[in-house]
């Protein structure tokens, strides 16, 4: 099977800084693919280069066999690609059922003059986007909760919200940024439940970055290591565990690979 | 105390202009943390929109109708379309390409729009003021003192008509979601898949609509358009935006309302040279002890 | 990025949008910053000590040489943008048609520079840097009182001759400024003549008094205030309106509570007319009496039927000008249009500014045209014009016009949408 998206040697320089250096890596169709290294390893900006936020200094990033890094921002979406964010941006002003429905507004069809006169194909169309906007929210766990605007809503529950919402423009790739971040070991387990039911019950393929060894090595089937905006290692879990240069830079910042896997 | 409800009344009224225009403040800030300063200028070409199509409607029939329904809409009409066409203009030619220059840019591009505007239309009316024909039948609703003719109250319920339509749009559109997700953030709602320049555009659209709604009600309220007619709303408007919570949208709509009355009962109980003052000192108190609005909720200003 | 980060901002761009916002008000209607109210005295009760050469402020710039070929500059500070440009531009045009039937002045060609000053304090000293960095010989303007007395300042460091056709404000000439002359009458005069004839000829004995917070328009209801009540008559209120502003609802509604025999309006023609109509309009029937400001056909065009009936002073002018005719129908022919207020009045102050250059300007061995400026300002104060457009025209020593005899304050009364003089 073709990778469903490919970097093929991205470099980002800021101002002198290389962020990223030379970078390549493939996923597969409905893999959970992650992302790990050390802090300043690069993988935000990888993120963002792959959502439009950065335009690649140099180097190409495709996407279902279409060039994908000159396009706008509203375009990342419209291709299928969706993504959350490591300091979660939600609307915070919005509902929950709102963000979702924020999400869905690619595929809705009104423009401004039906939004006016109301023709019944735009109630129905309406209609039919909250249903589904509920959906999602219960899949995602935040059943009753749709009306509860975004910044009342707990911490973890914001979370799976920002993946409902990402979830809403029907992505076929998924690009979570630290989903457990700051999350209790409950909280984690539920979210790695959830990531795992994207890939097997809606086929979705996932890159996920990570800072928790134990969600990483639990959850993907393939890591890229990356350190001072270089690949590093890449492979199976076992594989990037064993590689030296991967023990070698987690051991520089002090954190040990294995953590919580002994 | 009927003098009282008169200048209630009174204060409802130009509050109610206040409010409409104030809304396109409030919107482009919240899509663009800009200030518009052009958008009162908008009302004025709203006004001589609709003075020129009454105006027409004159020389060609006469206006002999008791109430011209169809003349009145249509100059509405005339004043929203205006507005709307040099807003987008406006846009796309003085603020998209400073979207991303220093902010003190964008504004000062806005005041010389403001200041383009008004010198057009200086120059097409020769600095006159141009009468409005009389559409309107003279008549009034009395009761005792208190007198409300029939063009205040169409004013009246038009500007709430207006301001629901908008909450309408705002809360219950696909659009109108759009706008809130721009304004709360602009790059994941693009992220979204919302395409911020077209909802940009839509907030400026909006706006404007209401604003040249709202020159041309106006003018045939007070019946004359001039070059200058939009600064003095516009500031007020601007204002009252900035009471209200300068991005919000109800603050917006309160905002008019609250300072229109205001100075309204000031005139009385203060004395009518001092009713600016009472507007502009409401405006720095507000600035300095609740920057976030009088209407605003301190926990919206999120880090 | 952009994001919630652009909330913290927020006081910033509000501050810079008010300080914006505070200059164009400012631009707009900044004119009354002056606190003279109480100072009214008339002009010509001033103590005969105080001549104006005792405040002369040592200017630089003594002499002025123009190059042989070169132009005489002559500067025109009016409002030609706003919604007052109706009364500056006939006022521009008035000015430039003194230079265009003079020509020339010792062989040497003229030419008039018109600078907008918006009616104001800050667009006159505007205005009155632009002209001074043009090097003119000498400025008719400005147009407003308000801006006439905030831009003297700037003149006077330069020691150039200044000589107003409209402003008429009291505090103008109060205290007296050594370059400083206007053909415009003084509202001493104006606005004691409108209060005899309200109270004791029109036996109005209850006004309500409304001014437009100018220099202008608040000066002259001063003095109508106090002549008024020195004859016996009695103030009810005195209320205000914004400039710019086309809703005076309240104000209505406060005058219609005072039910007065008369309104009295200090102002201009834009917010005088939107003022009548909505009287009117509110069903008031008080009689109706404005000053210069409005005395234009635009004012009765503008009011829309409602200025029938109303009373305009217009200054002290002769029973009748044959002087005045002849100039309406030049001005007419040059134009195309009616002459407006003050377009007599600026005409007759450039042609005091070229008399006066004509007197005092020299020609030096190289043929270049050298005008010392005080003998220029002297040479003014020194001008008679017994066929002024605007009446004869001699100053006095605080630089007002002297009232020659058998001139009257005008007043016209609107009559089947027409002035008509009816003193």
């Amino acid at each position: 099977m073709p990778p469903l998206l490919s970097v093929r040697n991205v470099t980002r320089r800021f101002e002198g800084l290389t962020a990223l250096n030379d970078v390549s890596m493939e996923v597969e169709p409905r893999t959970i693919a992650g992302v790990i290294g050390p802090n300043g390893a690069g993988k935000t900006t990888l993120f963002n280069v792959l959502t439009g936020f950065y335009r690649p200094t140099s180097g190409e990033v495709w996407f279902e066999g279409r060039r994908i890094d000159r396009l706008p921002l509203h375009g990342i979406a419209a291709a299928g690609i969706s993504r959350t964010f490591q300091n979660i941006r939600l609307f915070a002003n919005m509902t929950a059922i709102e963000n979702v429905l924020v999400g869905q507004h690619i595929h809705l069809k009104t423009n401004f003059a039906t939004a006016i006169v109301r023709p019944p194909s735009v109630t129905r169309e309406e209609r039919s986007a909250v249903k589904t906007a509920v959906e999602l929210l219960r899949f995602a766990g935040l059943t009753r909760r749709e009306n509860e605007l975004a910044r009342n809503l707990a911490y973890g529950e914001q979370r799976r919200l920002e993946i409902a919402r990402a979830l809403a423009v029907r992505p076929r790739l998924l690009l979570l940024d630290e989903p457990t971040a700051g999350m209790n070991p409950g909280e984690a387990a539920g979210m790695i439940k959830l990531i795992r039911a994207l890939r097997d019950d809606m086929l979705m393929t996932i890159v996920l970055i990570e800072h928790s060894m134990r969600v990483v090595m639990g959850v993907c089937e393939r890591i890229t290591v990356l350190d001072h905006g270089e690949k590093i290692s890449e492979g199976r879990p076992e594989e990037v565990q064993q590689d030296r240069r991967v023990i070698e830079a987690y051991l520089g910042t002090g954190q040990i690979i294995t953590d919580g896997r002994a | 105390m009927e003098q009282w409800i008169q200048l209630f009344i009174d204060g409802t009224t130009i509050g109610g202009v206040y409010a409409v225009i104030a809304l396109g403040y409030t919107m482009v800030y919240g899509v663009l943390r800009m200030i518009n300063f052009a958008h009162g200028e908008l009302f004025m070409m709203g006004a001589f929109a609709g003075f020129y199509t009454l105006d027409a409607y004159q020389q060609h029939s006469g206006l002999n109708d008791s109430l011209p329904v169809f003349t009145i809409a249509s100059a509405i009409v005339a004043g929203m379309i205006t507005a709307v066409v040099l807003a987008v203009v406006m846009e796309r030619i003085a603020y998209r390409p400073l979207r991303h220059a220093p902010r003190l840019a964008p504004l000062i591009s806005a005041i010389g729009v403001s200041i383009f505007l008004r010198n057009v239309m200086l120059r097409v009316t020769n600095a006159e003021a141009q009468v409005y024909p009389r559409v309107f039948p003279r008549g009034a609703i009395e009761w005792g003192d208190v007198s409300v003719s029939y063009i205040r109250i169409f004013l009246l319920v038009l500007s709430v008509f207006f301001l629901v339509l908008l909450w309408l749009f705002i809360e219950r559109t696909k659009m109108g979601m759009s706008i809130r997700a721009v304004a709360e953030d602009r790059d994941t709602a693009a992220l979204m898949g919302v395409n911020v320049d077209r909802t940009i555009v839509m907030t400026f659209v909006v706006g404007a609509a209401l604003a040249g709604a709202a020159g041309a009600v106006y003018g045939m309220f007070v019946t004359t358009a001039t070059a200058g007619m939009g600064f003095i709303p516009g500031i007020k408007a601007f204002t009252a935006a900035v009471l209200g919570g300068i991005g919000s949208v109800p603050g917006a709509m309160a905002g008019g309302y609250f300072l229109g009355i205001t100075e309204s009962l000031s005139t009385k109980f203060i004395g009518a040279q001092y009713k600016d003052v009472v507007a502009f000192v409401l405006l720095v108190l507000v600035l300095i002890f609740r920057p976030w609005g009088i209407f605003g909720k301190r926990e919206d200003k999120r880090a | 990025m952009h994001g919630r980060n652009g909330r913290r901002w927020l006081p910033l761009s509000v501050a810079a949008a008010l300080l914006a916002l505070f200059a164009m008000v400012a631009v707009a209607c900044g004119d009354d910053d002056d606190d003279g109210g109480g100072d009214q005295t008339p002009a010509a009760t001033k103590p005969a000590g105080q001549t104006p050469a005792a405040t002369q402020p040592s200017g630089g710039g003594d002499t002025i040489t123009i190059k042989k070929g070169d132009k005489i500059k002559v500067g025109i500070s009016t409002t030609l943008t706003t919604d007052n440009a109706q009364l500056g531009i006939p006022i521009r045009d008035g000015a430039l048609l003194a230079i265009k039937q003079k020509g020339t002045i010792k062989d040497f060609e003229i030419e008039g520079i018109a600078e907008d000053d918006l009616c104001s304090g800050p667009g006159s000293v505007t205005a009155a840097q632009k002209l001074l960095s043009e090097d003119v010989v000498a400025v008719q303007g400005a147009m407003c009182s308000s801006g006439t007395v905030a831009a003297l300042d700037t003149y006077a460091q330069e020691n150039v001759l200044v000589i107003s056709g409209s402003s008429t404000g009291v505090q103008v000439t109060d205290p007296p400024k050594a370059n400083f002359l206007r053909t415009a009458w003084n509202d001493a005069t104006q606005g004691a003549e409108m209060a005899k004839y309200a109270c004791t000829t029109l036996a109005k004995k209850n006004a309500v008094l409304v001014n437009d917070q100018s220099v202008y328009g608040k000066g002259l209801m001063d003095v109508f205030k106090e002549a008024y009540t020195g004859a016996g008559c009695t103030v009810a209120s005195e209320e205000a309106v914004t400039v710019g502003e086309k809703d005076f609802s309240p104000v209505v509604t406060k005058i219609k509570g005072e039910n007065p025999d008369i309104v009295v309006f200090g102002g201009f023609i834009a917010e005088g007319a939107v003022l009548v109509r909505q009287l009117r309009d509110a069903s008031v029937t008080a009689d109706f009496m404005g000053a210069d400001g409005i005395a234009d056909a635009k004012f009765i065009e503008q009011a829309g039927g409602a200025a029938e009936g109303a009373y305009v002073s217009r200054g002290p002018t002769p029973a009748e000008s044959t002087a005045y005719d002849k100039f309406a129908g030049e001005y007419e022919a040059e134009y195309g249009e009616k002459a407006g207020q003050f377009s007599e009045h600026a005409y007759d102050a450039m042609n005091v500014i070229l008399a006066a250059i004509e007197a005092s300007a020299t020609v030096d061995a190289d043929g270049n045209l050298v005008i010392d400026r005080q003998a220029l300002i002297d040479a003014a104060h020194d001008v008679k014009l017994p066929d002024g457009a605007s009446g004869p025209i001699e100053f006095n020593a605080d630089g007002d016009r002297v009232i020659a005899a058998g001139t009257v304050n005008r007043i016209d009364q609107v009559k089947d949408g027409a002035l008509e003089r009816i003193q």
